[in-house]
């Protein structure tokens, strides 16, 4: 069975408000797994754990074999995130943006960044600032695709989007799974957005996880 | 800890605020100057100008790069690259250090180029108040990277102020002793070294405080 991108050992996380309890994830190579629940129930968590801006109270998190957070820069070179609450710097143009991540991230693919910024319609040179908020997305998109991850995290990122860059997207995910080999975590409000498209759906009803599947489950993704 | 990743972060940094850096710089360039003038009133203006533009800096960097970016989100999508905590935190020290040094840095230049009978202060305390004021700021941008509290950056920052500007120039000269270590800062001696050592240290304490404590975060959201 080969090594698993994601995973997560009795990992729980507990907030004045929220707790996520302890639970284990495994989620293999070449998956596109959603994950849905209302507001507050630990999707966002969840995803911010597995990057590293949120450290859980207990358990062990692995990328791609990386211990998180005590590997976590190596980790991140396999990961591309983009989340609804995450924004480009103002200021700054997409240009200055690339250059910024092409010079973190090695396996930054000029061809793919130049080939995605002219399908979403965006121009290098447009600041940030002057981005609306489904461009901003897109732009956000196209940084993390370029980067070529083994594993890219999706935190309401299409949320944004019109519905017709939406189905794009959601058709790029797509073909980034069958193609690529790229294990998706795609959060949304909209278990619908994931119908058809995701391998596995897990809901997340107030931090107590439960797994439902739109489509067959294979063994590669399993919840205990 | 990457020392690349450090240095494409503090550039970063330093390229998205060139501007304001640019213009305080040329504001404390323009305040040595006029402190620098023959004679005349105009000198204490000039040190008084210098002053403004360093302690506005100190409240201005802070805010722009650590609060607006956490509040902005943007925080979230560097730390979402490959990089650590750490590296982020010493990325914001390096460039604060260095939109600190240009303005500092080019007062301190052109105090010295002038003929020493226009000098108001001589040059090992021009350099020891360029390395207090280094300290003074680095301590800022840590506390706002760690605390990521304008309340509480803000309060330390007018703490030390007040402490620097008023408890120390008005309770000093009760201090026993304290005639000599200043006469000491000015023509040299034992205090003069000890001095540059202490905050030599301080500095170095300042980083790995900082470092350390933001390793130890459990949250950049």
């Amino acid at each position: 069975m080969p090594e698993p991108v994601v995973s997560l050992l009795q990992v729980s996380k507990r907030y004045p408000r929220f707790v996520l309890d302890p639970f284990d994830l495994e989620v293999g190579p070449n998956r596109l797994v959603g994950l849905v629940g209302p507001n507050g129930s630990g999707k966002s968590t969840l995803l911010r754990i597995l990057v590293g801006l949120v450290r859980p109270d207990s358990g062990q998190v692995r990328i791609c074999g990386h211990p998180v957070p005590q590997r976590q820069a190596d980790a991140k070179q396999e990961i591309g995130f983009v989340s609804e609450d995450m924004r480009l710097h103002a200021g700054a143009t997409l240009r200055w943006h690339a250059r910024l991540v092409r010079s973190l991230c090695p396996a930054w693919d000029e061809n793919r960044a130049n080939n995605l910024a002219e399908r979403l319609g965006l121009s290098w040179d447009q600041r940030a600032g002057s981005l609306s908020r489904g461009q901003t997305a897109k732009a956000m998109l196209l940084l993390a695709l370029a980067r070529r991850p083994r594993l890219l995290l999706l935190d309401e990122a299409t949320a944004a989007l019109d519905s017709e860059a939406r189905e794009d997207v959601l058709g790029e995910l797509g073909r980034l799974v069958s193609r690529e080999g790229v294990t998706v975590l795609l959060s949304s409000h909209h278990a619908a957005d994931l119908a058809g498209r995701a391998d596995e759906v897990f809901q997340l009803p107030e931090g107590r996880w439960e797994a439902f599947a739109p489509s067959p489950i294979r063994s590669a993704v399993s919840l205990r | 800890m990457n020392l690349r990743s450090i240095l494409v972060l503090a550039r970063a940094d330093l390229s998205l605020n060139r501007t304001p850096g640019l213009l305080y710089a040329g504001a404390a360039a323009a305040g040595a100057v006029i402190a620098c003038t023959p004679t005349g009133p105009l000198r204490g203006v000039g040190v008084s100008l210098v002053m403004c533009v360093l302690i506005g800096l100190c409240f201005h960097l802070p805010i722009v790069t650590v609060f607006q970016e956490v509040a902005r989100g943007t925080r979230a999508f560097t730390l979402s690259l490959p990089v650590t905590p750490g590296e982020y935190a010493a990325g914001k020290l390096a460039a604060g250090a260095l939109l600190f040094l240009l303005p500092a840095g080019a007062a301190v230049l052109i105090a010295l180029l002038m003929p020493a009978s226009r000098r108001l202060f001589p040059t090992p305390m021009v350099l020891l108040a360029l390395l207090g004021g280094l300290i003074f700021f680095m301590q800022n941008i840590g506390i706002a990277l760690v605390t990521e509290s304008m309340g509480v950056s803000m309060t330390i920052l007018l703490g030390q102020i007040f402490v620097l500007g008023n408890g120390i120039p008005r309770l000093g000269p009760h201090l026993p002793g304290w005639f000599r270590f200043w006469e000491e800062l000015h023509t040299g001696g034992p205090w003069r070294e000890a001095a540059f050592a202490l905050l030599v240290l301080e500095l170095v304490l300042t980083v790995a405080v900082v470092l350390h404590l933001m390793g130890r975060k459990r949250s950049f959201v």
